[in-house]
């Protein structure tokens, strides 16, 4: 296992202006065709009766960087990437807030939307990261991906 | 032997603690370990399907031997992004 793993964690939420910011740290690169990008949102559901207001995020962060260089390892090899980026936040996160983004970019789109599409799916069935989900009224419950 | 054992999510609000400390007999896998868990603390049975991660690889089967100084974690149902 490589032994310093890309940090994909981010305290708080991910701000708009960074995802702009890491969109135009890219303009240089020349073989770049087509970027993918996926945010999530944080979703004012209502659960109950309740309506969430955050979610605070943990995660065993150790073993979620080893997952994470193995997903993109995966990845590379399969889909002809020009780059790969993926920040998730941990802590809380209100609705309305971004609490992931996966960026891919590739010479030509079918690489860097299928790819893109499959790190966000491997991500949340298989990062060991959770999601608490708080309340207006102060109570919580762990989210349960989908 | 003695294990520690990291706790996640809902797993540390059950136990009231980031990891546990628990002797146990040399020999053990890990269905041993989750059936010594669930019978220090009955409620991390209404967890549902929890994983138990070995050196920081999720454990297959219930068959996977567990040794001191391994790095344990008790991970339940997974909710990022």
């Amino acid at each position: 296992m490589e032994r310093n793993p890309k940090n994909i964690f981010v305290q708080g939420p991910i701000q708009p202006v960074f995802i702009g910011e890491r969109i135009a740290d890219h303009a240089a690169k020349k073989n770049i065709g087509a970027h993918n990008i996926f945010l999530g949102q944080i979703r004012r559901d209502m659960i109950n009766g309740r309506q969430v207001r955050e979610i605070d995020y943990t995660a065993y962060e150790e073993m979620a960087l080893e997952k994470m260089h193995v997903i993109r390892e995966s990845v590379f090899s399969r889909f002809a990437l020009e780059c790969l980026h993926v920040y998730h936040s941990l802590g809380i996160v209100k609705a309305g807030e971004i609490s992931l983004f996966v960026f891919t970019s590739s010479m030509h789109r079918r690489d860097a939307t299928a790819a893109c599409s499959e790190i966000v799916e491997r991500i949340k069935a298989e990062l060991p990261v959770w999601g608490r989900e708080i309340f207006e009224d102060e109570t919580h419950q762990w989210k349960q991906n989908s | 032997m003695e294990i520690e054992i990291l706790l996640f999510g809902i797993a540390r609000e059950f136990c009231q603690s980031e990891s546990l400390t628990l002797p146990v007999a040399a020999g053990l896998n890990v269905g041993d370990l989750k059936k010594l868990l669930e019978q220090k603390y009955p409620r991390l049975k209404t967890i549902g399907s929890y994983m138990i991660a070995v050196n920081r690889e999720y454990a297959r089967n219930d068959d996977m031997p567990v040794s001191e100084g391994s790095e344990l974690a008790l991970i339940p149902p997974v909710s990022g992004g």
